[in-house]
């Protein structure tokens, strides 16, 4: 009897996607708690529901969808119930429940678009992206690619009818989209990427060298016990600052 | 106003009068307080702070603006809905859910012009005295958030919000809260549940409109973007002066938005029924494409009645006489297509040509409407997705002729029924088309089908009751 799974059960059961890897796994820090409470400020008081809406936005920001495991925290934040989050969550859709890939693409199908071939892109896009255009259903309008890479979604009005066919990627709306301009838009966020993870392997490299020289360091403190040298370059480098700012003062007059 | 240059190709057409879009395109001009207040922003705000706020909403009544949402009730009576004697806080939203299929306007007005509508919403909301205002921006405007939140805070800055607006002793403080992608969120009382973080079903409105019982239990009026716009414009022009001008029921200028099939679509700001629907295909959007006729035109967002472009509407003149006219001789004002069974709602001209097959649009419009249900009636439910599945099968061939009176039946059986106007937005468009393009329709059904099983479940239940041979 215990076995067979409830309803509710089945709405906060973990739904895995490839675009996970993209993003942070949920976690309560102290800013993400003190993000809520500055939202939660913002509603009057004894009125802390209304910030379940920020509070979710704020979570599909950082951790790209809202996990089974983040509902409790928020209920937590807005003085509701888990249940309550899970409803407001199955409800909107634009709160996803399964993980969107690292280029969540919006595409608009609603009449205006459609007349002006928002529907044509759909296939298309579902080839460029290497997913399966069978698997967009009306229940689950989202796909992710096998990478996590990219992700479609086929959305109601996005509000600029009389430029169609429009897709919004991520936070950006391209309008008067083409197969070339979605060539050109995956182009770019792939050259995006590639930017990012130069700049993300060139952190590594960095933070491994601060490693080494404090190891280094810590080696040489070992050697010869000379007592805090650190501290005095610290307090060399705002004196020169100023140096330099009396310096260029006068220049100015 | 010879003084203002707009980006190329960005020129508004000579009939337009740029009012609310005075700013949009224009040539060097940004979100930003100063370049707002460099072309005199906020300065309307300062006079209205030294007036009565009694005399502003007096001067809003007087000035005849209707809500620019859709339903098209005057602005300023709704201000005065709040009970006399109330002693509870008063709260404003303003509706910028945008999410009607082929309205676009607000847009605009969020992400080039954030002051003009911050400037509008302290106006309204020191008419009404409401010292805290919530903007519901909708989900797919990410940009317009972020303008929109710095936008509030440059106006923190220079004290047009916060405590004592400008030593007038006024309160106020507008929080901008997001949705999440609902289009019911854009019906006031599902805009009003969603704020207050509860499911955002529409509740129900007679005996107590929000104006009454609104947000938290308090008195709360909620406007469109638009109109608070419009508010700031009549509070510059003076409510005489405003009422002067267009149509006599519906003053002031109107944001179109035409989408669809014409060579030049876009958003255009006219005097309210100072052209026609004629004038505003052919002379402001370049008529239809090459080799290309009109067929059939949505004249306020995707829930209005589609008007064939062919057919003979019957108008009485002043004296008796009786005018024959087609949907190109009406003008664009609020009242005068809802004569003729359609309404102007929010402005939002769809337009079809002779290439589009009139089933697969309305088809288009039920996955929507199906999409788009909140779920709380059944009849609205449980409709929709019926009505999708009707017409799908219409549009697939496989369809019979009674299914064309079928798909019309349960739209009759929605329209009316439901606790908010979504039953009328979904069950219209189903019950024009199938009326106006029925030939269309049944062209597309074959009798044999209706003996047919259209699922594996109805072959199966069927199976004992047709005989094989």
């Amino acid at each position: 009897m215990s076995a067979t799974p409830n309803a509710i059960d089945a709405i906060t059961a973990p739904v895995s996607s490839p675009g996970e890897k993209f993003f942070p796994k949920f976690e309560v820090t102290p800013e993400l708690t003190a993000k809520a409470q500055e939202l939660v400020a913002l509603y009057p008081e004894g009125k802390e529901q209304s910030a379940v809406l920020p509070i979710i936005h704020h979570v599909q920001e950082e951790f790209g969808y809202v996990s089974p495991e983040a509902m409790p925290w928020i209920a937590e934040m807005c003085k509701s119930t888990p249940i309550h989050v899970a409803g407001i969550v199955t409800f909107y859709p634009g709160i996803h429940r399964k993980c969107p890939g690292k280029f969540h693409f919006r595409v608009c199908r609603t009449i205006a678009c459609a007349l002006s071939g928002g529907e044509e892109l759909l296939p298309y896009i579902c080839s460029k992206m290497g997913v399966d255009p069978a698997e967009m259903t009306d229940e689950e309008p989202m796909v992710v690619s096998p990478d996590g890479l990219w992700s479609l979604e086929a959305v109601e009005c996005l509000a600029n009818c009389g430029f169609g066919p429009n897709v919004m990627v991520n936070d950006t709306l391209y309008s008067q989209v083409t197969r070339g301009k979605i060539d050109e838009i995956m182009a770019a966020c792939k050259k995006e990427l590639a930017a990012e993870r130069k700049e993300a392997a060139a952190a590594k490299k960095e933070a491994a060298a601060a490693r080494k020289e404090a190891k280094a360091a810590a080696a040489a403190a070992e050697e010869a016990p000379a007592p805090a040298p650190a501290p005095e370059p610290e307090t060399k480098k705002p004196a020169a600052k100023k140096a330099t700012t009396k310096k260029a003062a006068p220049k100015k007059k | 106003m010879s003084d203002i240059t707009y980006k190329p190709g960005k020129e508004p057409h000579p009939r337009e009068t740029r009012r609310i879009f005075r700013n949009i395109d224009r040539e060097g001009y940004d979100p930003s307080i100063k370049c707002f207040m460099k072309d005199g922003g906020y300065e309307t705000l300062k006079k209205c702070l030294k007036m009565e706020p009694a005399d502003i909403t007096n001067e809003v009544k007087k000035s005849g603006l209707r809500g620019r949402g859709g339903a098209g009730f005057p602005t300023g009576v709704k201000w005065t809905f709040i009970p006399k004697g109330n002693t509870k806080p008063v709260y404003l939203v303003c509706n910028c859910d945008e999410s009607e299929p082929g309205t676009f306007k607000d847009r605009f007005i969020v992400h080039q012009d954030p002051h003009q509508l911050i400037e509008g919403m302290i106006i309204a909301c020191y008419a009404v005295q409401a010292h805290y205002a919530v903007i519901y921006m909708r989900e797919e405007f990410p940009e317009a958030a972020r303008i929109m939140q710095n936008a509030l805070k440059e106006a923190e800055a220079k004290n047009f919000l916060g405590k004592n607006i400008q030593g007038s002793g006024f309160d106020l403080q507008i929080v901008l809260h997001r949705g999440a992608g609902a289009y019911i969120c854009g019906e006031e009382t599902g805009l009003i549940n969603s704020i207050e973080g509860v499911r955002p079903y529409p509740r129900i409105k007679p005996p107590f409109f929000p104006a009454a019982i609104g947000l938290y239990g308090c008195p709360t009026i909620v406007n469109n973007v638009e109109s608070l716009c419009q508010v700031r414009q009549v509070m510059l022009m003076g409510g005489e002066a405003y009422a002067a001008e267009g149509a006599q029921r519906s003053p002031g200028t109107r944001i179109i938005g035409v989408s669809g099939d014409v060579k030049r679509p876009g958003v255009y700001e006219i005097i309210s029924g100072s052209i026609t629907y004629g004038e505003l295909l052919y002379d402001i959007c370049g008529g239809p494409r090459i080799g290309r006729k009109f067929k059939a035109i949505i004249p306020g967002g995707a829930s209005a009645k589609v008007m064939r472009c062919d057919e003979i509407l019957k108008d009485r003149n002043p004296d008796g006489t009786v005018r024959e006219m087609t949907i190109f001789d009406v003008p664009m004002d609020l009242d005068s297509i809802a004569k003729f069974g359609s309404m102007s709602g929010s402005g939002g001209v769809i337009v079809m040509d002779d290439t589009r097959s009139m089933p697969k649009v309305l088809n288009n419009l039920n996955r929507f409407f199906a999409w788009e249900s909140c779920g709380q009636c059944s009849p609205c439910r449980e409709g929709n997705p019926w009505m999708y599945k009707l017409s799908t099968r219409i549009c697939e061939g496989k369809g019979s002729p009674e299914d064309v009176d079928l798909l019309k039946s349960v739209a009759d059986n929605i329209c009316g029924r439901t606790v908010c106007a979504f039953g009328e937005a979904c069950s219209w468009p189903t019950q024009a088309f199938t009326t106006k393009f029925r030939e269309e329709f049944l062209a597309l059904t074959k009798p044999i089908n209706a003996l047919k099983a259209h699922s594996a479940e109805t072959a199966e239940a069927r199976k004992f009751l047709t005989r094989e041979d």
